[in-house]
C-alpha cells in the first residue's frame, strides 16, 4: 500500500475548511455581542486545585435517608444517638439533611450512618457546581466542546443531542494545559493578529512555502484549525479551544490554496519537532504513500512528538500522512455522534474517510472556530463554521496536548493509547469495538484526563 | 526498607512466641511473679491520612480483630505479640500518575496484621501507676482487582495496600478502685503506608505507588481495665488524635478511634 512516490510532483489534497464555511454572514450579524452583555454573561473564574470528581462537600454536613417504616420519634432518637442535628427534611424523598458535630468528620459520619439498619443511605452534602468556566460569548455554540442539545449552526440548523461531545468542561477542571507545553499548527499558517490567537503563538514560525520565518496565514485554513485546539480561552473573546493555556507553533507548509508539496511537510514536521512541539496538527492528506513522508513522521515520534492527521473527506481509503503507523488518523462525527456525511455546498456529499488506520474520532461537522478578520471583511465577527475531518483532528491534538502537559513522563505511544482506550464507542450499536470507520471512538477528554472511579460494583 | 520492616516484625514475633514456649516448657518452674495472657481484641480507628505532599487527604476506617499473647517477664515489664485480621478503606485515594489516572472507591480491603506491643511500668506512687507503653502493628492487605469502567476497552486496576503503625507513649493509671483501673494515655503515634495500583488497559499499562501517612503523630488515649474476676479483664479504650490542617488544601480535625479487648492471665 505504501508506494515510493516522487516527492516533488505529488501536491497535497487538503481538506478544504475553507470550502465549507458556511457563508452565513446573517449569523455573523446575529452573533455581534456588545463588551457590556458579555459581562453580564460572564461565570466567576475560580482557583480551582485539581479535584477528583466527587472530592467536594459540604463540611459539617451529610444526607440521609431512613426506612420509610420508621416514626419521627424513632428518626429522631437515632439522629441523637448519633449526635447529629437535623437541619432540613425533604419528606417526600424521607431524606434528612443533617449536621456534624465538629469533633467527627462528615466521612465517619456516613459511615457510621451507613452501617445502621435502618439508613437506605447516607452521603455528604456534595457541592456541584459550573464545570465549564469559561466566558468565551460563542462557547455555547460549541456543541463538540460541550452539546446541550443546542441548535447547531446558523439560524434553522438542526439542535444537537446532549453529550455527543468530548466532555471538554469537566476535563478542563482537571487541567487546562500550559504555556510549556506546544501543538504544532503544520497548514497555511495562523493569523498571528487574530484576537483569539494572538496570545497563544509561540512565535512568528516557519514559512516553507515561501521559506521565511513568517507563518502568516493567506487562506484561512490554519487559522480556523488553530482555534480548535488552542484559541486563548476565558478571555471574553469569541470560542473556547480545547487546550485553553497550550500554545501554538505556526508553521507554514500550504500556500494560500491549500496545497503544498510533500517536501514542505517534510521540512516542516522536522522543524516543529526540532522547535519544541510536543504535538503536530495536520489537517491535511494526499492521497500519495511517500517513505519520505513516513520517514518524517518517525523523526517526529523518535522526538517523542505526537502526530495527528485528518482522515480525510472522500469516503476513501484514510490520507497520508494520517494512514502511517506513527500518525494518530482522526475520522469525524457530527452532533449526534454520528459519523458524518459532510453537506457540500456544490451539491455533492462528503464522508469521512475509512480504513483500519483510523484511531479515533471527534466532531467535525458545523463545528465553530476562528477565522481570519480578512476572510469575510471588517463588518463581521472573526469566526465561522467549518466542516471535515480537518476540523475534527484539532480536538485531539488538543487533547495530546492536555495529557502530554498533565503528565510529561508518558511516551508518545502511552499518550496515543489513552486517547484510543478512553474514547467512546459511539457506533458499538452497528461495528462494536474498534472499527474503520470511528476507530476506537469517538474521543472523551473526561476519561483521558480525569480521574476515572474504581468501585466494589466494578470488581 | 520492607526487608527490614519484615525483620523486625519476625523479630518481635519470635520474642513474643519464645516467651509463650518458655511458659509452657517451664511452668513448673515458673520465676517468682511471672504472669502470662492471652486474649482477644477488637478495634476501631479512623484516620485521616494525606499523601502527595500533604496537598491531598481522605480517611481511612480501619477495624482489627486481634489475638493477643503476653508475658511479665520481668516484674513491671510486660511483652506481648499481635496477630489478626485488619479491614482498612482507602476510599477518595486518586491515582494521577497512572496513564489513566483513577479514583479508589472500592472501600475496603482486608488482610493480616501483626505485631509487637510492650509495657513497663517504672514508677509507682500512692494508687497511681506510670508506664511508658510501646506497640508495632503491621498490615498487610489482600491484592485485590477491580474492572476500570468507560472504556472502549477492557480495563483493570490491581491494588495492594500495606501500612504500618507505632505507638510509643506514658501512660498513667489509678489503681484506687477495687475492680476497676482508669488510666490515661498520651503517645507519639506514627502511622504510615503504601497503597500500590497496577493498571492494565488493553496494551497500557501503569504502576503507580501512593505512600501516606496518618496526619497526626500524636494520641490521647482514655480507657479504663475492669476485672471481671482474679484471671479475666476487660480494657475499652477511646483514642483521639488530632491533627493540623494543610495550608490551603483542608483543615484540621480529630481522628478518634476505640478498643476492646477481654485478656485471660494465668
Amino acid at each position: 500500500m505504501r508506494k515510493k512516490t516522487t516527492l516533488t510532483l505529488l501536491l497535497v489534497s487538503v481538506c478544504l475548511i475553507s470550502q465549507g464555511f458556511q457563508s452565513g454572514k446573517e449569523d455573523q450579524r446575529t452573533r455581534r455581542i456588545s463588551g457590556s452583555d458579555l459581562r453580564e454573561v460572564r461565570f466567576g473564574t475560580k482557583i480551582h486545585l485539581r479535584q477528583s470528581r466527587s472530592q467536594e462537600f459540604m463540611p459539617g454536613q451529610v444526607l440521609v435517608k431512613f426506612k420509610p417504616a420508621l416514626s419521627e420519634t424513632e428518626i429522631a432518637t437515632i439522629l441523637a444517638a448519633y449526635k447529629t442535628d437535623k437541619i432540613s427534611q425533604i419528606p417526600e424523598l424521607n431524606i434528612y439533611q443533617l449536621r456534624v458535630p465538629e469533633s467527627f468528620s462528615v466521612e465517619d459520619t456516613v459511615y457510621a450512618y451507613s452501617m445502621h439498619p435502618d439508613v437506605e443511605f447516607a452521603e455528604p452534602n456534595y457541592i456541584a457546581r459550573i464545570a465549564a468556566d469559561t466566558n468565551d460569548p460563542l462557547f455555547i455554540h460549541q456543541y463538540a466542546l460541550h452539546n446541550t442539545g443546542q441548535s447547531i449552526g446558523v439560524p434553522g440548523s438542526p439542535t444537537g443531542r446532549a453529550s455527543a461531545d468530548i466532555k471538554a468542561p469537566p476535563a478542563w477542571e482537571e487541567t487546562k494545559g500550559s504555556s510549556e507545553t506546544v501543538i504544532a499548527i503544520l497548514d497555511t499558517g495562523i493569523q498571528l493578529l487574530h484576537p483569539d490567537l494572538q496570545a497563544q503563538a509561540v512565535s512568528g514560525g516557519r514559512d516553507f512555502v515561501n521559506n521565511d520565518f513568517d507563518a502568516e496565514d493567506d487562506n484561512g485554513h490554519g487559522t480556523f484549525v488553530a482555534g480548535i485546539a488552542a484559541a486563548q480561552t476565558n478571555n471574553a473573546e469569541g470560542v473556547a479551544g480545547v487546550s485553553w493555556d497550550c500554545r501554538i507553533l505556526p508553521v507554514k507548509i500550504l500556500d494560500e490554496d491549500g496545497s503544498g508539496l510533500y517536501s514542505w511537510i517534510i521540512d516542516g514536521i522536522r522543524w516543529a519537532a526540532d522547535n519544541g512541539a510536543d504535538v503536530i496538527n495536520l489537517s491535511l492528506g494526499g492521497a500519495g504513500d511517500s517513505e519520505a513522508l513516513e520517514a518524517a513522521i518517525d523523526y517526529a515520534v523518535s522526538h517523542d512528538v505526537l502526530c495527528v492527521a485528518a482522515a480525510g473527506n472522500d469516503a476513501e481509503p484514510v490520507l497520508f500522512p494520517a494512514a502511517y503507523d506513527g500518525c494518530m488518523a482522526v475520522a469525524a462525527t457530527n452532533y449526534n455522534d454520528e459519523r458524518v456525511t459532510f453537506d457540500n455546498s456544490s451539491g455533492g456529499s462528503w464522508e469521512s474517510n475509512y480504513g483500519p488506520e483510523i484511531d479515533v474520532a471527534a466532531p467535525g461537522e458545523r463545528i465553530l472556530s476562528c477565522i481570519p478578520t480578512w476572510f469575510f471583511g471588517p463588518e463581521f465577527i472573526p469566526y465561522a463554521y467549518g466542516f471535515g475531518t480537518s476540523a475534527a483532528t484539532p480536538h485531539v491534538a488538543g487533547l495530546a496536548a492536555l495529557i502530554t502537559d498533565l503528565k510529561p513522563w508518558l511516551s508518545v505511544d502511552q499518550i496515543r493509547k489513552i486517547i484510543q482506550y478512553t474514547a467512546d464507542d459511539v457506533n458499538s450499536g452497528t461495528d462494536p469495538g474498534k472499527d474503520d470507520f470511528l476507530g476506537y471512538g469517538r474521543i472523551n477528554m473526561e476519561n483521558a484526563l480525569v480521574p476515572i472511579k474504581i468501585s466494589s460494583a466494578s470488581n | 526498607m520492607k526487608k527490614r520492616c519484615i525483620a523486625f516484625n519476625l523479630l518481635i514475633l519470635f520474642l513474643g512466641l519464645t516467651c509463650l514456649s518458655y511458659a509452657q516448657t517451664e511452668s513448673e518452674d515458673l520465676p517468682l511473679g511471672m504472669i502470662f495472657g492471652v486474649g482477644v481484641g477488637a478495634e476501631y480507628f479512623s484516620q485521616t491520612i494525606s499523601w502527595d505532599d500533604d496537598t491531598q487527604k481522605s480517611s481511612m476506617p480501619t477495624f482489627l480483630i486481634t489475638l493477643n499473647a503476653d508475658v511479665e517477664i520481668i516484674d513491671g515489664l510486660i511483652l506481648g505479640a499481635i496477630v489478626g485480621y485488619a479491614s482498612s478503606k482507602f476510599n477518595d485515594m486518586v491515582f494521577r500518575e497512572l496513564p489513566v489516572s483513577l479514583e479508589y472507591q472500592a472501600g475496603s480491603i482486608g488482610g493480616f496484621a501483626f505485631g509487637a506491643e510492650a509495657q513497663y511500668t517504672f514508677f509507682s506512687t500512692y494508687d497511681f501507676d506510670i508506664s511508658a507503653v510501646g506497640q508495632y502493628l503491621f498490615y498487610s492487605g489482600a491484592t485485590k482487582d477491580w474492572a476500570i469502567p468507560g472504556l472502549a476497552v477492557e480495563g483493570t486496576a490491581q491494588g495492594k495496600p500495606k501500612w504500618t503503625r507505632a505507638v510509643l507513649g506514658l501512660c498513667i493509671e489509678y489503681a484506687g478502685f477495687d475492680d476497676l483501673y482508669p488510666y490515661l494515655t498520651a503517645a507519639y503515634s506514627p502511622l504510615s503506608g503504601r497503597m500500590e495500583l497496577d493498571e492494565s488497559i488493553d496494551s497500557l499499562t501503569g504502576n503507580e505507588k501512593k505512600d501516606f501517612s496518618g496526619r497526626s503523630n500524636f494520641m490521647l488515649g482514655l480507657g479504663g481495665l475492669y476485672e471481671l474476676t482474679d484471671s479475666i479483664g476487660i480494657t475499652a479504650e477511646i483514642d483521639l488524635k488530632p491533627y493540623s490542617g494543610s495550608g490551603d488544601y483542608y483543615d484540621g480535625g480529630i481522628d478518634f478511634g476505640v478498643v476492646v479487648k477481654v485478656r485471660y492471665e494465668f
